[in-house]
């Protein structure tokens, strides 16, 4: 009954963000460990899947008639990881800032050493998106789950509410 | 200082997190019936969920434990207690939600932190706890014609059986075919079977219950609870969806403790006397008929199958389906206490399903609620497109 051409790209979108963190990690963690590596190529393919999907499901949220409702808190996070995303690619494609000085400076907050801010304007661009983006990060990544790992109890168990047990 | 107080005392823990599970996708708007005739996205689920978050985030939220809580903005309260009691709570929403909310209960436990704000119910709907007061029902009707104007002189009733009849107020006193076509079937079966007094079946507590009036409940359920069991009753059988709907889900809840008797729709016991050759439909019926489910029996509890299977049983009928039914069915506009306040709303809702009914080419729209069946009558009046409608058990009696 859902918008199947939003599912796919809803579906597209959360995987490929997950990937694309899961490529991240490299900046966070010393040594890396060996499933990051192994997620560096798929979580590259991901990082340009990723603007793509967003792009398309802000069409169809925007421009399709059948979507009647268009909640502007999602519109700004969607644009938002949209330029996050696309400074991204940008920094990947061609605009490569120094990666060790990047982890450097991240390694740097994470130890409470702050290390120099990378030479990159389009890398503290896209670090400032990120903590702008960490600030309204929805809750219902969290909430989301649980309350599908519900509904799916309950829809097993509406066959019990009134019938023979 | 009332707009100060938390908004999740009426909430239960999981509630909480429906609401903040919503991801305000919007998809539910495509399913919401009250979108389909208005038109209006403020009225719609995610705007409903959207204005909550900001109650609780007013006197609930991380600012609010740290600085104290603030005032919810007054203009948002009132958008949404019109938005929260012009939705029929058929729940389709909740059906067709990309992380499943149980909205069906969700809107009635919204509408309840509302009454004790003292800004609902709106309408007619406030005066339903002293109707039903002074006379059991919310019609407000005397006790004495809740029986007397329908009840067929051939029935009898037992003082005493293990298996009960409860008319509920809207067949007794709005269906009544309905609530005719019921008490023909059960006495055709054979089984004895008992009702309370008209005096003692007051209401099952669902107007209250939907209208988040919860202060009469405890009382008006114990005493239905307590005269059955006095009457031996191991089996309620009762054909009004959100009697039932109340009474499976939420009668245990009140009365505290496990109910003493099992409750039925009278569509699974008919079914059951079918299968067990107390009931012979012998006449045909050579006709497309076309069921639509109520919202508070299919998604409530998840009878879809049985109104089915009683159609299908007499000989010669074809039935037909909805583009939206069971699990997905579509509300006729009587639900959630809302068509006595949005009338027009109702209506146009309800002329929906005729139109679709008669686009289908069916011969006869099937009813088996009594809130429908007065209501989707109300809409064909004056409407261009007309069918017959029937109630299921007054089809089958018809047929015995």
């Amino acid at each position: 009954m859902v918008n199947p051409a939003l599912w796919i790209g809803e579906w597209v979108f959360h995987a490929s963000f997950l990937l694309v963190l899961a490529r991240h990690l490299r900046f966070f963690l010393n040594p890396i460990p060996l499933l990051v590596w192994y997620l560096q190529t798929p979580g590259l393919i991901a990082g340009y899947l990723l603007p793509l999907s967003l792009l398309y499901i802000l069409i169809i949220r925007l421009c399709t008639k059948q979507e009647k409702y268009a909640a502007p808190a999602n519109v700004f996070l969607l644009c938002l990881v949209l330029a996050i995303s696309a400074i991204g690619v940008l920094m990947q494609a061609q605009f490569k800032p120094d990666l060790i000085d990047a982890k450097l400076f991240i390694y740097g907050i994470m130890s409470f050493t702050p290390a120099a801010v990378p030479g990159s304007v389009l890398f503290m661009i896209h670090f400032l998106l990120v903590l702008v983006l960490i600030s309204f990060l929805p809750t219902h990544i969290v909430t989301g789950p649980i309350v599908m790992l519900e509904a799916r109890k309950r829809e097993q168990a509406l066959q019990l509410v009134i019938h023979e047990k | 200082m009332k707009n100060k107080r938390s908004f999740i005392e009426e909430l239960l823990p999981s509630q909480i997190l429906e609401i903040d599970a919503c991801t305000l996708c919007g998809e539910c708007l495509k399913h919401c019936p009250v979108q389909d005739v208005t038109g209006n996205p403020a009225v719609s689920p995610p705007e409903k969920i959207r204005m909550f978050r900001e109650f609780i985030r007013a006197t609930d939220g991380l600012k609010a434990r740290i600085f104290g809580p603030s005032e919810a903005d007054r203009k948002m309260l009132e958008d949404f207690v019109k938005a929260v009691y012009e939705c029929t709570t058929c729940g389709a929403c909740g059906q067709n939600c990309t992380v499943g909310i149980f909205t069906q209960r969700l809107w009635p436990a919204l509408r309840k932190e509302m009454v004790k704000r003292g800004l609902g119910p709106i309408g007619v709907q406030a005066n339903l706890p002293n109707a039903i007061r002074n006379s059991g029902n919310p019609y407000d009707k005397p006790a004495v014609d809740r029986y007397k104007p329908w009840f067929p002189e051939t029935v009898k009733v037992a003082e005493r059986a293990a298996v009960a009849y409860y008319a509920g107020c809207t067949g007794a006193y709005e269906a009544q075919p309905m609530v005719i076509g019921d008490v023909l079937v059960l006495n055709a079966i054979g089984e004895p079977f008992t009702m309370l007094s008209p005096e003692d079946e007051v209401c099952c507590g669902f107007p209250l219950f939907i209208s988040g009036q919860h202060d009469e409940l405890k009382d008006l359920i114990t005493k239905l609870v307590n005269g059955y069991k006095a009457k031996g009753v191991t089996v309620l059988v009762c054909s009004c969806p959100c009697c039932v709907n109340i009474m499976a889900r939420d009668w245990p809840l009140f009365y505290g403790g496990a109910l003493p008797f099992k409750i039925r729709h009278i569509t699974q016991y008919v079914l059951d006397a079918v299968k067990a050759g107390k009931l012979r439909l012998s006449k045909e019926l050579h006709e497309s008929v076309i069921y639509h489910d109520p919202c508070y029996l299919s998604r409530g509890v998840g009878v879809i199958e049985e109104p089915r299977a009683v159609l299908r049983s007499i000989p010669g009928i074809r039935v037909l389906e909805f583009e939206r039914h069971g699990l997905n069915s579509q509300c006729c506009g009587s639900g959630g206490a809302a068509r006595k306040v949005f009338h027009e709303n109702a209506i146009a809702m309800g002329r929906r399903t005729i139109d679709e009914a008669v686009a289908k080419k069916a011969d006869r729209l099937i009813l088996s609620c009594p809130a429908c069946y007065a209501k989707v009558n109300e809409a064909m009046k004056g409407h261009a497109n007309q069918i017959q409608i029937t109630d299921i058990m007054e089809l089958v009696s018809g047929l015995i």
